[in-house]
């Protein structure tokens, strides 16, 4: 049984230092973090946060699987919607098809000869 | 409560104006003095003035109403407990006792503490202990009091008391030799006051106003955070993942080849009590009512005082450079908890069981004894809800045990 001065002293923390969860990865913004100048920056930082890069940008293993995961990611999903796209294209074409039957049909109901106008 | 505040600090003036240098030590002493039945131990060598600044505050606080036990002379029960009326004795054969002005008296001090002998020392610390006194099976209850003891630890006259007496003292404050300036000042100060320091001291809160300032401040509420901070600080000086205080084997045997070999935790021999944390917590209340405020590097800095004479370390070339030293780390790796969001991930966690921060907090916890044995109560409840296996546990894992403290699993 938790006592309720350490529920509120973590529920203070969590409000103090709030993270944020994604799926399946726990983020947070570093706030008030300035590097000096000359130093490495992160590479996460100007990617997910937009902060110009220092000369040199330096990467951690995590970092660099967490990029390389959301690449493999964003991979999957540019598959996913050339396979959607190339589907819509065929239906769009069936489609135009269908149009273009019913209105022929349509015209030929209404006594339309088709031969006059070849001719 | 305003005019209270006024006036302690009428009496930080008055005894500065007495007491040359130890600002901090002062100003401890003075905190300490806002909870019930508070005591203080003033450690120094020879001649630097732990006396005169036991009498100051005595003087400031009580008045006349104090009594002054040395450890110098030869102290007898009597003086210190009570005695039997022997006409009483004599005449109708019933023993009363005669209790001593120490006991009634509402300041009360122990000069070269390290003196006392045994007998007078286990008297004192009964006193301290239950608040009442004892003598020749009769009991009588000590009211509130305002308790200063010294001691010179260089002395080499010495009575070895028990760690558990010194633990009864709230807070031990060193006393620095005077630098060039201020034995200058304190020349000043001596023809000032024409030698007479203690005897021109006037009372400056009557024994009514101090009890009234010490309700205020046992009514002040510490906000949840420093609260928090007092019970990490403690933690993180207690914590073992070896279990010392059980322990046969003190570090830094007991710490050979452990995984917390570079943490806090290795370089405290004995750990400080419980009563730290109640002692943190009333100096905590004292400064937000007196100042204001209390942070966190003021409750670092006050761990100093409540530790120096309850902890022992391993190395000791100092004993407070080397505990400010790891006071310093203690407060990096209060920082570092809240730059990895570990209180965050916790207080999601003792909400419900949620996969990605389990791994995360297991992955803090590897670091952190305290933080650990948080998540392992943690793990036992959802191990019994059935939302986590054992053997995917932190303590399955790294093969620790938390029982009523921790135990590494014997393979």
């Amino acid at each position: 049984m938790m006592s309720e001065n350490y529920k509120r002293f973590l529920e203070s923390q969590a409000e103090k230092n709030p993270v944020k969860l994604d799926r399946k990865t726990m983020s947070w913004e570093e706030q008030d973090v300035r590097l000096p100048p000359g130093s490495p920056s992160n590479l996460l930082e100007s990617v997910y946060l937009g902060r110009e890069p220092e000369e040199t940008v330096v990467m951690d293993r995590k970092s660099a699987k967490l990029l390389q995961e959301r690449l493999a990611g964003l991979e999957m999903e540019v598959n996913r919607l050339h396979k959607r796209i190339r589907g819509m294209k065929i239906l769009i074409w069936i489609l135009v098809g269908i149009t273009v039957m019913l209105g022929l049909i349509f015209l030929w109901l209404q006594g339309v000869s088709f031969w006059r106008l070849l001719r | 409560m305003a005019s209270l505040k006024v006036k302690m600090k009428d009496l930080e003036k008055e005894i500065k104006a007495r007491f040359v240098g130890n600002e901090e030590a002062i100003r401890v002493v003075l905190l300490n003095q806002l909870h019930r039945r508070s005591a203080a131990l003033i450690r120094a060598p020879r001649g630097i003035g732990k006396s005169t600044l036991m009498l100051l505050v005595l003087k400031g606080l009580c008045g006349d109403d104090m009594v002054v036990i040395s450890g110098a002379s030869e102290v007898k029960r009597g003086e210190v407990v009570g005695r039997l009326h022997i006409p009483s004795l004599e005449r109708e054969g019933v023993e009363r006792v005669l209790w001593a002005s120490f006991t009634k008296a509402r300041g009360k001090g122990l000069d070269e503490v390290n003196r006392l002998n045994p007998y007078t020392t286990a008297n004192v610390h009964h006193m301290m202990q239950f608040g009442d006194v004892w003598a020749y099976g009769q009991k009588t209850t000590v009211g509130d009091y305002t308790l200063l003891a010294n001691e010179n630890p260089g002395d080499p006259s010495t009575f070895i008391h028990s760690p558990p007496f010194y633990d009864r003292f709230d807070v031990s404050v060193p006393l620095n030799s005077l630098t060039l300036g201020e034995k200058f000042r304190l020349q000043e100060l001596l023809d000032r006051y024409e030698g007479s320091l203690v005897e021109s001291m006037p009372q400056v809160l009557s024994s009514e106003e101090l009890e009234e300032a010490r309700k205020e401040v046992l009514e002040i509420k510490l906000n949840p955070d420093l609260v928090g901070y007092i019970n990490l600080i403690v933690r993180d000086f207690q914590v073992c993942v070896r279990d010392k205080e059980e322990s046969e084997i003190k570090p830094p045997t007991l710490c050979e080849a452990c995984h917390f070999i570079r943490d806090v935790c290795s370089m405290v021999k004995e750990p400080p009590s419980e009563r730290a944390t109640v002692i943190l917590s009333h100096l905590a209340k004292a400064a937000v009512w007196l100042n204001g405020g209390c942070t966190l590097d003021d409750l670092l800095r006050m761990a100093l005082w409540v530790f120096s004479h309850r902890i022992k370390l391993v190395r000791v070339r100092s004993l407070l450079g080397d505990l400010q030293e790891l006071l310093d780390r203690e407060r990096a790796k209060l920082e570092d908890r809240s730059a990895r969001r570990q209180w965050t991930v916790l207080n999601e966690l003792s909400k419900d069981f949620n996969p990605s921060f389990y791994r995360v907090a297991k992955e803090a916890a590897v670091e952190d004894a305290v933080f650990a044995e948080e998540l392992m109560k943690l793990e036992e409840d959802w191990i019994g809800k059935g939302q986590l296996k054992r053997e995917e546990t932190l303590s399955a894992q790294m093969d620790w045990r938390l029982t009523s403290t921790w135990r590494v699993h014997s393979k």
